[in-house]
């Protein structure tokens, strides 16, 4: 197995990369990301210009073929169009300048929402929305992190709208425009992790939730509605440190979390679960988003809960999946590409100004991961403790 | 306790973050699990994420360092 590391080649167009018993194809620039077998991925890495391959080991431990793809054979063939019709193979887009927007995106506007944030020994954060309902739902996620009124801020965030939709800017450069609510909610959120957070410390954002247990992060990722959350909160309920909810930041070394304690938004149906764990989720104020109401809860407040900071040393990775139909509960351990799949596919996604898959398959081959469906919340900590050795 | 009670916030994925269908994520799901891909001696390939819905511009955008390109268009 390659060495973990996180100085990959930066000037390279697309990594080859191993992950368990396969290897993964991942373009730097447009995110194209594929799993190959021993015999793609060698005749790959002979072929592919700007190919980095400093991580990749053939499993029979061959040399990697001298001869280039002759397109000969229909498998090469297909998979050379299959590589082609998605991108993997696309020119490299020429740099040009990006210059700031004016003029000022909220002019018009007035801000409902004006704060500093910080986390840790991060740079300031100064946020600004002009959208009331989507101001409520910022604050109400940010409240753990907000700074002093009189920190001054290193950077500038703002949410701005017009009658259609909304857009994300930092330091009065578009990241996003021509979102809805709900995804501007999250970009925003993406895009305040890192500037709060150090920016060459993380190389991928998941969507998990995370707790320490006994000093070793367990991180829960998976789609939306799968009960991460509900999870996260009752193991922080019955002692464990809150990491994170929701946006997990993943370490460079691919062998450790950030924690970046937001406040953890617990759904309607949730409530009476963690009730016996955060009795003052019957008094949080209330939000709606669609048809779903959203309270978030705090949890470091007063104490209440241990919150992490800086780096904790990953455990174990399990994709829960809520299935109140069922009567048993069922953990089932997964390969490292069936891991990076359900990542993928579930909104995870590499960051970092040198994009490197080597994180990502990093934390994949070395964490144990498994797929756990619990009808109760019982049932669910029982097996998450079960999987981290907590007694 | 329904499972929609539990949903998250509500949450866009772009179409190259999401499993298109549930056909595509059970062709997938199978081919994983049986560990044919790694198996198989002809050449073979999944894709996971096609690289096609997030045309990126090398440009100085902090944006595009954050990964978050799919969600919407930059202002460049």
């Amino acid at each position: 197995m390659p060495a973990p590391s996180s100085s990959a080649n930066p000037a390279s167009l697309a990594e080859l990369v191993n992950v368990g018993e396969s290897f993964c194809l991942f373009r730097r620039d447009n995110h194209a990301l594929a799993l190959l077998n021993d015999s793609a991925a060698t005749m790959l890495a002979s072929s592919f210009d700007g190919l980095d391959t400093s991580r990749f080991e053939p499993r029979d431990g061959r040399a990697h073929p001298s001869k280039k793809i002759d397109g000969a054979s229909p498998c090469t063939e297909a998979l050379m169009t299959q590589l082609r019709s998605e991108g993997f193979l696309a020119a490299p887009a020429p740099h040009r300048p990006c210059l700031p927007l004016l003029p000022e995106p909220h002019l018009g506007h007035s801000l409902v929402l004006d704060e500093v944030y910080r986390f840790a020994d991060g740079p300031p954060v100064r946020l600004k929305c002009v959208d009331e309902q989507l101001a409520g739902l910022l604050a109400a996620a940010l409240t753990p992190l907000r700074a002093a009124e009189s920190a001054a801020h290193e950077i500038d965030m703002l949410v701005s709208s017009d009658e259609r939709s909304f857009g994300v800017w930092r330091q009065r450069v578009a990241i996003a425009t021509g979102l809805d609510r709900v995804t501007a909610r999250r970009i925003c959120l993406q895009a305040m992790s890192m500037a709060l957070l150090p920016p060459d410390g993380i190389a991928a954002l998941l969507h998990a939730s995370c707790v320490a247990l006994q000093g070793r992060a367990l991180v829960l990722a998976g789609a939306t509605g799968s009960g991460k959350s509900t999870l996260t909160m009752a193991l922080v309920g019955i002692g464990a440190t809150y990491l994170a909810d929701d946006l997990t930041p993943l370490h460079r070394s691919g062998k450790s979390v950030l924690s970046f304690p937001l406040a953890a938004s617990v759904k309607s149906g949730s409530w009476s679960a963690l009730q016996a764990y955060f009795p003052e989720l019957q008094d949080l104020e209330t939000y709606r988003v669609g048809e779903l109401r959203v309270r978030y809860v705090d949890p470091s407040p007063a104490g209440s809960a241990p919150v992490g900071t800086g780096n904790v040393a990953v455990g174990a990775l399990v994709f829960p999946a809520f299935t109140p139909g069922d009567s048993e509960t069922s953990l089932q351990r997964l390969t490292p590409e069936e891991a990076l799949s359900l990542l993928v596919g579930s909104g995870s996604e590499v960051v970092g100004a040198n994009r490197s898959i080597v994180p990502l398959t990093t934390f994949l081959n070395e964490t144990p991961a498994w797929r756990l469906a619990f009808p109760d919340t019982a049932s669910g900590l029982q097996a998450v403790q079960k999987i981290m050795g907590a007694p | 306790m329904s499972k929609s009670e539990q949903d998250d916030l509500p949450r866009h994925e772009g179409p190259e973050t999401s499993v298109k269908s549930e056909h595509d994520a059970s062709r997938r799901e199978a081919l994983l699990k049986m560990g044919g891909l790694a198996a198989s001696v002809a050449p073979a390939m999944l894709v996971l994420t096609s690289g096609n819905a997030s045309a990126v511009p090398a440009c100085d955008n902090p944006a595009w360092n954050l990964g978050l390109q799919r969600a919407g268009h930059s202002g460049c």
